[in-house]
């Protein structure tokens, strides 16, 4: 007899639905599986064959033939074993039921005692399929929280494969799982690292807040030990809470690169600190045959932070300019192709110099200037280039240290990012992007206008500090979020001066 | 094709001997009553050139003692835009022959006339130069040359690199390198010299051969400082080079000037310690023009300032102060501030100078 059931596959973070058909003939005793099946679908026989034992069925001893079509993509993952003893059961009549189960996609890994293992990115095979039009899903039971923030399908979650059989049965119906609101992270968040903490730094702490309020690229440079990853750690203090549909965005990678909590769902920002010694592929994504997410598809819509620069590969940096301009990475490679959204902020710090001490007013550089310049030379002019802000952090003194004087707390920097990142909202609201850094020359044109004082200012600026020229539209874009900041709808004279005073590295000695 | 005097061309055909030592060759020369008369009579000198550097060198002279030879090495100048002056040539500047070691011969490329203006002025720095100095001197050197001084000094990055930077817009300018010309050292300085060839002038006493050696560069610096009547040291360490022109400087009996540093600059040591030996103290061009009594005219430009931005020059005239301290001192809030400095700067009224600190020019 001839069985037929669905279920999804992953490809990037699309989900590919499979139809599943298994045949039982009389014969030599027999298991084909026929369909491109990659070596962990194959293997699938194995936990089959004990699962069914061990759930109180029999594993056919007929001739089998098990069919994934579409024939030309090539299946990966155990994303299928629930979907193919479920079609052998049916085709073997040790299921009886009148019901189509062509209503249910059928997702899960099985474990030898017939269990159901978790999956990952099960969020993004859901919404595909609910756009292809299905509404029953029955998936593992520790991807049910996951899978609770999708509106409108049921979703079924089982423990074991015998579960599943009773529910499709109907002998022992599993209660559908409840939808969950998304609501914005309620409970405070404990974090280590408070603006309040930061002493002294009132440049780089008002160029962070700038920074995290418009989305814009930050560099901070200083010697060591003056508190630049201190600096970086307090951004995920203050930004801004997401949107459902950011964070739905957030966890479809989380869930594809199975890095998500136990919470089911991304409502925090997400802030990741690679290693120096991370790889292209690890930065940017890749695999030979599951094409996963890297560190800057991980940091979409939240922060990537690299410290010490230019301690990375050359090639590492250079990888990250055209995501930096697009938002999005697609990778190729000869078996498949993926593109994983890479919004980030790329928030990076570095030294002045190899020894650290350029410019210091107490320590001694012992640099020659081609060192130092060979040093400065490992970013190269067209990634500086799509670093908006590049602030200079300097030693603080030991008594600015121990002062009591406390300055603002991330909450209520947090409160005015919140403000600034609401207006850009509306503003964008037709344009389909969300914060002042995304915009291009049409949206820059249209958002922006330029007083005549404003743009003499800004060619005085340019003559003045030998800035390069295309640093022209980040200026604006800078000067944009600081006007917003100044709940000032033009741009002006004192908004482009402070977004001019943030280019150091342009404007530097050396 | 230039016409070189018989004299001129002896010392050409005399320098292109690579064996021959700057001493041996001005041996030769002291002995001859006119340098033609090497090339007339070279076995008149044949013992003393044998003495020196043995038989084969001067058999090599020997054999390629004649016209043509002579014409193909002016031709080989030529076609690299090389023009010779020689110790016996009427455009040799007079200073540099009040020196004992005189170079025998100069390659120039550029403006040759430069040599002979009378008012030039040396300015060198180490290659550590902070950023006020670096400012200072582009702006000496711009305002120097302006008012008809030519300004002589090497390639080196730092204090030479902003000298050449003040100069070049009025092509008054001289850099004198330690190697011949096919080489550049500093690599970076390669289209700096470039500009400096087009404007103003290059020179070297060396055939263009020459690879650049650590020891020629202190060598080189009695030619800075004999060509000028002055020289002013903008910078310099324990162990710099620039010591070398200053004492050359004072060995020569021409003035010199140099900035002074506050306590614990590393990059001034030298320069406080030529001004307690008497070095004249040099804050702005006033203080060498005036020396010379030459009349110079500051053009100032006035500005409009803002109340905020007169309150925060006002705060910072004649002291380098941190952020924090002006933000302490004007009360203003850091958005505030921040616009106001950029503003300062780019009306060049004050300067940053790394690290979050600020200064007036």
């Amino acid at each position: 007899m001839l069985a037929k059931t669905y279920s999804f596959t992953l490809l990037g973070l699309e989900g590919k639905i499979i139809e599943i058909e298994a045949d039982i003939n009389s014969g030599i005793p027999s298991y084909e599986l026929v369909g491109l099946a990659d070596t962990s679908v194959r293997e699938s026989r194995e936990r089959i064959r004990s699962a069914l034992k061990n759930s109180g069925k029999t594993f056919p001893i007929k001739k089998i033939t098990v069919n994934l079509a579409p024939a030309d993509l090539k299946k990966e993952g155990a994303y299928l074993d629930l979907a193919i003893a479920i079609a052998i059961l049916k085709a073997s009549q040790q299921i009886l039921s009148n019901e189509n189960f062509l209503d249910y996609v059928f997702l899960g890994e099985l474990a030898l005692d017939g269990t159901l293992r978790p999956l990952n990115g099960i969020l993004p095979i859901l919404i595909s399929a609910k756009s292809q039009g299905f509404k029953n899903f029955i998936i593992p039971k520790q991807n049910e929280r996951e899978a609770s923030f999708i509106e409108g399908i049921d979703v079924y979650s089982a423990e074991s494969l015998k579960q599943v059989c009773n529910h499709i049965q109907k002998i022992e119906l599993i209660n559908k799982t409840l939808f969950n609101k998304y609501e914005k992270s309620n409970k405070e968040q404990k974090y280590n690292f408070d603006m309040r903490f930061v002493k002294g730094q009132p440049v780089a702490k008002r160029a962070i807040e700038i920074a995290v309020s418009g989305g814009h690229n930050i560099l901070l440079i200083g010697p060591p030990g003056t508190g630049k990853t201190m600096l970086a750690r307090c951004i995920p203090t203050i930004m801004p809470d997401m949107s459902f549909d950011e964070a739905l965005e957030v966890t479809k990678i989380h869930s594809v690169a199975g890095t998500l909590n136990e919470d089911g769902i991304m409502r925090i920002r997400p802030f990741r600190t690679p290693h120096h010694t991370s790889t292209t592929v690890s930065m940017c994504g890749g695999g030979n045959k599951h094409i996963r997410p890297g560190e800057i598809s991980l940091a979409h819509n939240g922060v990537l932070f690299l410290d010490e620069m230019p301690e990375y590969s050359r090639s590492t940096l250079e990888a990250l300019r055209q995501p930096l301009e697009d938002g999005v990475i697609s990778i190729s490679r000869a078996n498949s192709n993926a593109v994983y959204p890479a919004n980030f902020i790329l928030c990076a710090s570095m030294n002045p110099c190899p020894c650290g001490n350029f410019g210091s007013s107490d320590k001694e550089c012992n640099c020659k200037a081609s060192e130092i310049r060979r040093y400065r030379a490992k970013i190269s002019g067209p990634l500086l280039d799509r670093i908006d802000l590049q602030v200079e952090v300097d030693s603080i003194k030991y008594d600015d240290l121990i002062s009591d004087e406390s300055s603002e707390s991330s909450i209520d920097v947090k409160k005015r990012v919140d403000n600034v990142r609401k207006i850009q909202r509306e503003r964008f609201i037709n344009n389909k992007i969300n914060t002042n850094s995304d915009m291009s020359e049409r949206e820059i044109k249209e958002f922006c206008k330029l007083s005549k004082e404003s743009e003499k200012t800004l060619k005085n600026a340019f003559e003045c500090l030998k800035l390069s020229a295309r640093a022209r539209s980040r200026i604006i874009k800078v000067a944009r979020t600081i006007a917003d900041l100044d709940f000032s709808d033009n741009i002006n004279e004192r908004h482009i001066l402070e977004a001019v005073s943030y280019r150091s590295l342009d404007n530097s000695s050396i | 094709m230039i016409t070189y005097t018989k004299d001129e061309r002896a010392v050409i055909w005399l320098d292109s001997f690579l064996g021959l030592e700057y001493k041996y060759k001005v041996s030769i020369l002291n002995n001859a009553k006119q340098p033609f008369e090497i090339t007339e009579n070279l076995p008149k000198f044949s013992s003393l050139i044998i003495n020196f550097v043995g038989e084969s060198v001067y058999n090599n002279m020997q054999m390629s003692l004649n016209e043509s030879y002579i014409d193909l090495l002016i031709k080989n100048l030529e076609d690299n835009n090389i023009e010779v002056v020689t110790r016996y040539s009427k455009n040799f500047p007079e200073s540099l022959k009040e020196i004992p070691t005189c170079p025998i011969i100069l390659y120039c490329k550029g403006n040759t006339s430069l040599l002979l203006n009378e008012n030039k002025f040396s300015i060198v720095g180490s290659r550590k130069t902070i950023p006020i100095a670096i400012k200072s001197t582009e702006d000496i050197a711009r305002q120097l040359s302006e008012n008809n001084f030519t300004i002589v000094t090497g390639l080196a990055e730092g204090g030479d690199t902003a000298a050449i930077k003040g100069a070049i817009e009025s092509g008054r300018i001289i850099s004198v390198l330690a190697y011949g010309f096919n080489y550049v050292y500093p690599e970076y300085n390669r289209n700096l010299l470039k500009q400096i060839e087009l404007k103003g002038l290059v020179i070297s006493e060396h055939t263009p051969e020459t690879s650049p050696l650590p020891f020629m560069f202190p060598i080189r610096n009695r030619i800075i400082a004999g060509l000028s009547k002055g020289t002013l040291i903008v910078s310099g360490g324990v162990k710099s080079g620039t010591y070398y022109t200053a004492d050359y400087a004072v060995e020569f009996n021409r003035d010199l000037f140099a900035f002074p540093y506050s306590i614990g600059v590393s990059s001034g040591v030298m320069c406080n310690n030529f001004i307690k030996k008497g070095a004249i103290l040099t804050e702005s061009v006033l203080d060498i023009t005036g020396h010379y009594g030459i009349n110079f005219e500051e053009n100032n430009i006035s500005f409009e300032l803002t109340e905020n931005e007169s309150k925060c020059f006002n705060i910072l005239k004649g002291n380098e102060l941190h952020l924090n301290e002006i933000l302490k001192l004007s009360g203003l809030k850091i958005f505030e501030l921040l616009p106001v400095l950029s503003n300062l700067e780019i009306k060049k009224l004050i300067l940053k100078c790394g690290a979050n600190k600020y200064t007036t020019k």
